[in-house]
């Protein structure tokens, strides 16, 4: 028991001073608003609208896949 | 986002799936929502005169109604294909807001038989909205084939 106790002390000690090494770098998709009502618009006219998405991780976001429904 | 708002009317609603390399997004949902106001109705949007027969005429009514707030302008009204289909009255017309105007069509079958395909095609001033179809089809039936038919 002892030994599992400073084994978990150790761990903890690894992790906040050295979390660089075992942090693992990811991408972080962010939309602020993902939803857009566009009000009354009239037949015809053409809806346009511009979404950002960031990226707020550490690591390259790749946008595989874009699929209107 | 670019949504075309030709062919809707009412509630719109699209939504665009991105899928990311991000383990933790899932597939990321963006929605447009709207609702499309049919500035100059056309009724009906379309027309099936169903089984029809050789050299006998068949009348339909259009109405255009004018629901903006604006003047428009029906600038021509075009048919497709020529020569089986005519519409009365023929002049430019102007609907001011909420005025109604009924049109005639008149669609004479030639000898083709088999499936007929047809448009009107009503041009309007109204710059994003340059014009509007009713999409018009019959099933013209020989002379044979109507003698059958109407013996049965």
């Amino acid at each position: 028991m002892l030994k599992l106790i400073k084994y978990f002390i150790e761990l903890s000690v690894i992790f906040v001073f050295f979390p660089t090494p075992y942090a693992h770098a990811i991408p972080c998709a962010k939309v602020d608003q993902p939803d857009f009502y566009a009000g009354e618009v009239p037949q015809g006219k053409e809806i346009i609208h511009d979404f950002t998405l960031k990226n707020t991780g550490d690591e390259t976001l790749v946008i595989r896949k874009i699929k209107p429904c | 986002m670019k949504i075309p708002t030709l062919y809707y009317s009412g509630k719109l609603r699209k939504t665009i799936h991105i899928i990311t390399n991000d383990p933790n997004a899932g597939t990321i949902k963006l929605n447009v929502s709207a609702d499309i106001k049919e500035v100059l109705v056309v009724r009906p949007r379309y027309i099936n005169f169903g089984k029809v027969k050789q050299g006998s005429t068949y009348k339909r009514e259009i109405t255009l109604t004018n629901k903006g707030e604006k003047e428009i302008s029906i600038t021509d009204i075009v048919l497709r294909p020529e020569g089986v289909m005519s519409i009365e009255p023929t002049n430019k017309i102007t609907l001011i807001p909420d005025q109604e105007k009924t049109f005639s069509l008149l669609f004479t079958p030639s000898d083709k038989t088999g499936q007929f395909r047809g448009a009107i095609i009503i041009k309007t001033d109204i710059n994003y909205l340059p014009k509007k179809i009713i999409r018009v089809q019959a099933k013209p039936l020989s002379n044979h084939q109507d003698k059958h038919l109407y013996k049965d």
